[in-house]
């Protein structure tokens, strides 16, 4: 195992690519209440206690007042109440998706979680954003790192004419 | 526009409202299909806007007009905006124009709201002559060969390479 690794996309997984993926097509501009679904096929395990955190673009300042709410969809525990929104970092910490008994993740697995009440972009400028993977062992070590997976991009509305 | 006949130079007029609020930073990029041409200049007049701010430039080389500082501040989602641009030659003859694109656009290139207006097929119309006469040079009867001179005066402008047929 070499740390820190990156998150790939594992096609076996057909329906499943890594990424992020807008539910219900509400992938225009500006649109509020939308659901983004994130899916991550981790290169290297996640021990107990793992923490994963999800960095913003910089161009998107994260509203630390107003935390999107967190599901998750398979292989990890995430819930509101253990989110820690940085404003320094720009990143949203997720601390709690893989406890004992049954929150060890290996290599390979797939994660789901779904952040909801996303307000989208106001244009279609690409955002990037960068998926963390920790472990926590007193200290904290970096896991697994993506590196372009997670973009999105949005449709335009319409000018009548 | 001014006047539907091939060729003229005149103004259009856009009428047009946008699904997203209009703010400050956003500009508008306006294409228009390759036989209508946008005159070269840095500063195309626009009448009808409310906020004077404004910049136009009218880029000929790509067709198209940019107005930036649209709006002083935010306008809502909805609201219609009537502006006149001058400086856009009609086409020279009738053809599928294709159409006009209107982008709303940031300063990044992102893209907010985007539109597209069809001409309809029969709104250019061809000019017509006002006046026309022949002359001979040499009325001998008989004569050959004699030149004759024709006087054609149109009532609008005739584009470059354009012909005539009598």
């Amino acid at each position: 195992m070499k740390l820190p690794g990156k998150f790939k996309n594992i096609t076996e997984t057909k329906g499943e690519e890594a990424g992020i993926q807008i539910l219900d097509g509400k992938t225009m501009v500006a649109l509020t209440g939308v659901t983004y679904r994130w899916t991550l096929h981790l290169a290297n395990p996640i021990p107990w206690k793992g923490k994963l955190y999800v960095t913003f673009p910089i161009t998107w300042k994260l509203d630390c007042t107003n935390i999107p709410k967190i599901i998750c969809q398979r292989g990890c525990t995430f819930s509101d109440d253990y989110v820690q929104c940085d404003p320094a970092s720009n990143s949203l910490q997720y601390l709690n998706g893989f406890e004992p008994p049954f929150g060890f993740r290996y290599a390979g697995d797939v994660v789901i979680f779904d952040m909801l009440g996303m307000t989208n972009r106001p244009t279609t400028d690409t955002q990037s954003f960068t998926v963390t993977s920790y472990a926590t062992n007193g200290n904290i070590f970096k896991i697994d790192e993506s590196v372009d997976l997670y973009s999105l991009s949005y449709t335009t509305g319409l000018i009548t004419i | 526009m001014d006047r539907e006949i091939y060729s003229t130079i005149g103004s259009y007029q856009f009428k047009w409202s946008a699904e997203h609020d209009v703010t400050p930073e956003y500009l508008l990029r306006i294409t228009m299909p390759s036989g209508v041409t946008v005159q070269q200049k840095t500063g195309c007049s626009v009448i009808g806007f409310i906020y004077t701010g404004y910049k136009c430039n009218s880029d000929g080389a790509n067709n198209q007009i940019v107005i930036t500082n649209l709006v002083a501040s935010t306008v809502t989602a909805g609201t219609v905006f009537i502006f006149t641009v001058d400086s856009i030659t009609n086409p020279s003859e009738f053809i599928d124009l294709g159409v006009v694109k209107m982008e709303l656009l940031t300063n990044s290139g992102g893209r907010v709201d985007v539109g597209d207006f069809t001409f309809a097929k029969n709104l250019f119309q061809p000019s017509s002559i006002s006046s026309f006469s022949i002359s001979p040079l040499d009325t001998t009867a008989g004569n050959y060969p004699v030149s004759y001179v024709f006087f054609i005066k149109t009532k609008a402008r005739v584009a470059k390479g354009a012909s005539i047929n009598i």
